[in-house]
């Protein structure tokens, strides 16, 4: 349900960027004029149109501080650089920053901050057209090494002394439990990602997109006494996920 | 200028719309969380065969030690045991009481088990894994006990085969 709620916002996302476009598509003195050329005159014209460099863009993801500001758990925030070939291949690095420090209605704190990175590449089905608007499809793959502390609190009787040490944990049985506080458990985590998106000009080297990525885990390892809770770059430790970015970019004048 | 508008338009729109629809993830399973139970089947040797076969008590009931709880009461026609192991020490005592006839003798089983809290999530907590290192009886109605799998779980894998006398 989730997935189509996206999807079909995705789509309106991008019909409404398309049809900022067009204005500036209409507008450019460089179109040709009203007796249109020949189809195939016309795409060697477009094709010309771009040469191999077209440009290096730096991006700011603000989804993970948005999602941090609107209660989520994890905050997350990266940079990426793209590189324009032939309007048509970005290749892309991306680099980040995650972490969480949460606690649960048990009493269990759990935290671990670390970077992550991603290599990858975009293509733009929209390679063709001249206006600075982008659909993107693209490919990453993405690793992560990082350290996580858990901890559960015990519940001490402060009045008549004795306590729980782990209520997550009681024997029901033989009574008692297991302390747990296990800090700076090793874990890693290398996934692919598949993304789709937009990125629309706003004002003069200016664009703001939106992307969605699916997340799929190739390999991972964990510490001894527990899973990861988080990974970052990836989100909830599990085989898949799925991830939104909103970035905003800057067009770098060379 | 007007494109600029839009966009800011849609953005303030699509922004907490995508932020509560991807907040609202589903629920995990957290099954893993559950007891791991010691799986026992309950076996003799055919004496004319020599073959293993399936034994039955025709009534049991299992208590842990140095606690009034009874982990089985009473039951009848049994083959088939899963039996909960002790979290916070390394050794769990049970004892099997094969009738209410105090003339019939009780056995008493030690296992000795290694035990590991293991984190999951903070949505399903933690589950503890569990290992047989070892075991020690006593020999009224037992005659051996044989150790399958060494790993405890909570899927029901046979754990130990008790070899009853004929």
């Amino acid at each position: 349900m989730e997935r189509k709620i996206l999807s079909s916002f995705i789509v309106i996302n991008l019909v409404l960027c398309l049809l900022a476009g067009f204005p500036v598509q209409a507008q450019n003195s460089n179109r040709p004029p009203a007796s249109n050329p020949p189809k195939e005159q016309k795409k060697e014209v477009d094709e010309e149109a771009f040469p191999l460099y077209n440009g290096v863009t730096v991006s700011v993801d603000l989804w993970g501080i948005g999602s941090k500001a609107f209660g989520s758990d994890f905050l997350s925030s990266e940079v990426a650089v793209d590189v324009n070939l032939k309007n048509r291949f970005f290749p892309i690095v991306e680099l980040g920053y995650g972490g969480t420090d949460a606690w649960n209605d048990n009493g269990t704190h759990y935290k671990s901050n670390a970077p992550y990175f991603r290599i990858g590449m975009n293509y733009n089905a929209l390679f063709k057209k001249k206006f600075k608007n982008y659909l993107f499809v693209g490919l990453r793959y993405a690793m992560s090494s990082f350290k996580y502390d858990i901890a559960t609190l015990s519940v001490d009787d402060p009045i008549y002394g004795g306590g729980i040490g782990n209520p997550n944990q009681v024997d029901d049985i033989w009574g008692g439990s297991l302390p747990f506080n296990h800090k700076g458990m090793k874990g890693s985590m290398q996934w692919f990602e598949f993304c789709v998106g937009i990125r629309a000009h706003i004002w003069k080297e200016l664009y703001m997109g939106w992307g969605l990525r699916f997340k799929f885990r190739t390999s991972s390892s964990t510490g001894e006494y527990g899973d990861p809770w988080y990974v970052p770059g990836f989100g909830k430790y599990g085989s898949n996920t799925m991830g939104v970015t909103y970035t905003i970019t800057y067009k770098l004048p060379f | 200028m007007r494109k600029l508008v839009k966009l800011i338009l849609l953005c303030l729109i699509a922004y907490p719309i995508i932020s509560i629809v991807s907040s609202c993830s589903e629920e995990e399973d957290c099954s893993m969380n559950a007891r791991p139970m010691m799986q026992c089947y309950l076996y003799k040797i055919d004496g004319e065969t020599e073959r293993v076969v399936n034994d039955t008590l025709d009534s049991l009931t299992i208590t842990a030690f140095g606690t009034d709880s009874i982990i089985l009461n009473n039951q009848k026609r049994v083959h088939g045991l899963s039996l909960p192991l002790r979290y916070t020490a390394d050794s769990t005592v049970l004892v099997f009481h094969y009738s209410k006839d105090v003339k019939i003798k009780k056995d008493t089983i030690v296992i000795r088990q290694k035990n590991t809290p293991y984190f999951l999530s903070m949505d399903c907590g933690y589950q503890m894994k569990q290992s047989i290192t070892g075991r020690s009886y006593s020999r009224h109605l037992l005659d051996s006990i044989y150790i399958q799998t060494a790993e405890v779980s909570i899927y029901g894998t046979e754990n130990l085969k008790l070899f009853y006398r004929n």
